[in-house]
């Protein structure tokens, strides 16, 4: 797939997963490519520090402690109903689930772990095009 | 019902018909041999006869009547007052058949077994005039251990006076039933196990008319005077059917006969009823047992993807930024462990099922063994605000396998500290010597008490069960399975309660040792 970096650079993106080892490496992995990226392991703090209108894209795990990515996805819609968000998970199960609540708008919204760097940018890469700003 | 009484009815008039007719045609010819001559016979007729005639249908018309009832009913009339006391157990046979008929059609209409109890015992009790009641039904044990303890469990009950006991155990020696005086308990509840396993061993109804036939039966129920016990089965025995009254009476034979007819009514319908139960029962189960299996591949595919996806990233990583490589490896070799560590259980969980598990024994200091296995738990401790309190006061030693020991250990603490946000986690070693005098083994307990949130009601009861814990804190739900597996490989308990103070819960596991273990005081 050809992708026009231009037009993906400098995009903020927020990224939530009780895992330090898989964020690290993903943020590390995005700032060299020319993201902004923030970082929160804690659900229920990534909530608190949402801005509206900020972030392009947010990507969530579904498993995590305290606050599930579904109701994640509900609170931050409430604050922003135009962000798009995109679930990052391990459990593939939830993607019926998410398809028959119409909470996916399309498959490319649905990550499935485990995924490369360079997998996990394009797939990136086509949120933002399907979602220019 | 009606059907068959309007039938007998129609069967009494063509009886009394009949009888008229026969008794007409054998007057009219003791008639013709009186009189002579006779012209016609309504012409011919004197009042006085006339008189005499209706006297002789309406002797036949009574003698007709009581024929049919001794028929039907078996009742005999004797004497002046007969009539009226055959009117009074005609009355009370109508009412038990009328109460028959309802309470079979009460439960032929529902396989509920709560409903049925309660129906039958409640129109029963008033049918039979008695104030109060309960039934009890067998409970069978999945392993069928029927012939050395029997567990009734209390399915419905009418209580004015006492609280029933929820469940009577009843053990193969508490046949002697006759000997056996109990006295009242302290919580008011009646004795009832000596005179159930009676009646469970004759098959027969219990009759008692008055208080000394009661308290013959060893039980001890104040202001109780009249007592029924009655066995409900069909095929099999299924329960008991206990009613008894504050006022002493006589059973009659069609009470009796009334009860033998429920017993048998009902014990069909319990049977049905506890079959279906059991159907219900078991599709639950599947269905539990379905979404267990799915819950498992969900939290297993989340267990290996999540450090695979880590593994990758920071592979990845590390050929774009080999100036990160100590962090890098240090990352990788955590994930790599924490693979290695899910395989474990999983293959644990494997040889536990098909009972291959292999225990290693050997001779070790457990006070030791306990410590280090703090020691490294300790080191990996990301929660600075929990202390781990351990102080033995003896060494013991003990022969099992060490390295599965402090498997358990590790669990057992893992998830104590998982499930405390701030507070103590304290370890303790008791020694307790075995209740049984031949058993050369007494048992070692180590307890793990926490100060976290407790254990919720619900979990409780399948803690240990597989998944029972998973939770989105992490892990796979299998530690505590896994740890059960193991205490019980080597001859011991493993054991949970919440705490008595309301805070946090403790963890418990016993060993058996040999008696002569060596226990040496710390210095």
């Amino acid at each position: 797939m050809n992708i026009n970096q231009d037009k993906t650079e400098n995009k903020r993106i927020l990224l939530v997963d009780d895992e330090d080892d898989i964020i690290i490496p993903i943020k590390i992995h995005l700032e060299d490519n020319g993201f902004e990226v923030d970082i929160f392991t804690d659900p229920l703090l990534a909530f608190s520090n949402f801005k509206t209108n900020y972030y392009d894209l947010v990507i969530i795990d579904i498993r995590m402690p305290e606050l599930n990515g579904f109701e994640l996805y509900h609170m931050i819609k409430e604050k922003d109903d135009k962000v798009r968000i995109c679930f990052f998970t391990a459990t593939e199960s939830y993607y019926e689930d998410l398809k028959n609540s119409n909470t996916l708008q399309s498959k490319e919204q649905f990550m499935l772990k485990p995924v490369s760097l360079s997998n996990f940018l394009n797939q990136v890469k086509i949120q933002l095009q399907n979602n220019p700003q | 019902m009606q059907r068959r009484r309007r039938g007998q009815v129609s069967k009494l008039s063509i009886m009394m018909g009949a009888m008229f007719i026969s008794c007409g045609i054998t007057h009219l010819g003791h008639l013709a041999t009186s009189h002579a001559i006779v012209d016609t016979y309504a012409t011919t007729l004197s009042s006085t006869l006339w008189i005499q005639v209706i006297f002789d249908i309406a002797t036949a018309i009574i003698a007709v009547i009581f024929l049919s009832l001794r028929k039907s009913y078996g009742i005999v009339i004797d004497g002046p007052n007969a009539l009226v006391e055959t009117k009074d157990k005609l009355k009370i046979k109508n009412e038990q058949l009328q109460a028959l008929y309802q309470i079979i059609s009460t439960v032929d209409e529902t396989l509920n077994l709560e409903e049925i109890t309660q129906n039958v015992l409640v129109k029963s009790s008033k049918i039979l005039g008695m104030n109060e009641g309960a039934i009890y039904l067998i409970r069978k044990t999945k392993d069928n251990n029927i012939d050395s303890k029997i567990i009734l469990w209390l399915a419905a009950k009418i209580e004015n006076t006492f609280s029933f006991p929820k469940e009577v155990s009843i053990h193969s020696s508490n046949s002697d039933f006759t000997t056996n005086f109990s006295p009242l308990n302290p919580y008011n509840e009646p004795n009832l196990s000596n005179i159930f396993s009676n009646v469970i061993a004759s098959g027969k109804i219990f009759l008692a008319e008055n208080k000394l036939e009661i308290q013959r039966a060893g039980l001890v129920i104040p202001n109780s005077e009249s007592l029924v016990l009655l066995p409900l089965r069909k095929h099999e025995l299924v329960g008991l059917f206990l009613l008894y009254d504050i006022k002493p009476r006589t059973f009659i034979k069609e009470e009796i006969a009334f009860l033998e007819a429920i017993g048998s009514q009902i014990g069909n319908a319990i049977e049905k009823a506890t079959l279906y139960m059991n159907v219900l029962e078991s599709k639950h189960e599947a269905e539990v047992l379905a979404d267990l299996q799915k819950e498992f591949i969900n939290i297993a595919s989340h267990e290996m993807r999540t450090p695979v996806q880590s593994l990758l990233g920071y592979a990845e990583l590390l050929k774009k930024h080999p100036e990160k490589n100590e962090m890098i490896t240090d990352s990788i070799l955590r994930n790599a462990q924490r693979l290695q560590r899910l395989t474990n259980d999983i293959l644990d969980v494997s040889r536990i099922e098909s009972k291959s598990l292999k225990i290693h024994k050997e001779r070790f200091n457990l006070s030791e063994v306990i410590s280090t296995t703090i020691f490294d738990i300790k080191s990996q401790l990301k929660n600075g605000f929990i202390k781990i309190l351990f102080e033995p006061q003896l060494d013991y030693y003990i022969e099992a396998d060490k390295a599965r020991l402090i498997q358990v250990l590790s669990n057992l603490l893992i998830n104590a500290i998982k499930f405390t946000k701030a507070g103590a986690i304290s370890i303790d070693i008791e020694k307790k010597g075995s209740s049984d005098s031949n058993d050369d083994a007494d048992n070692i307990i180590v307890s793990i008490k926490d100060s976290g949130n407790g254990i919720s009601l619900e979990i409780l009861p399948r803690l240990f069960a597989k998944f029972a814990t998973k939770s989105e804190k992490g892990g796979t739900g299998l530690g505590l399975f896994i740890s059960k597996g193991i205490v019980e490989a080597h001859g011991g308990k493993i054991w949970a309660q919440n705490n008595s103070d309301g805070i946090g819960a403790t963890f418990a596991f016993s060993l058996p040792i040999r008696k002569e273990v060596i226990t040496r005081n710390i210095t």
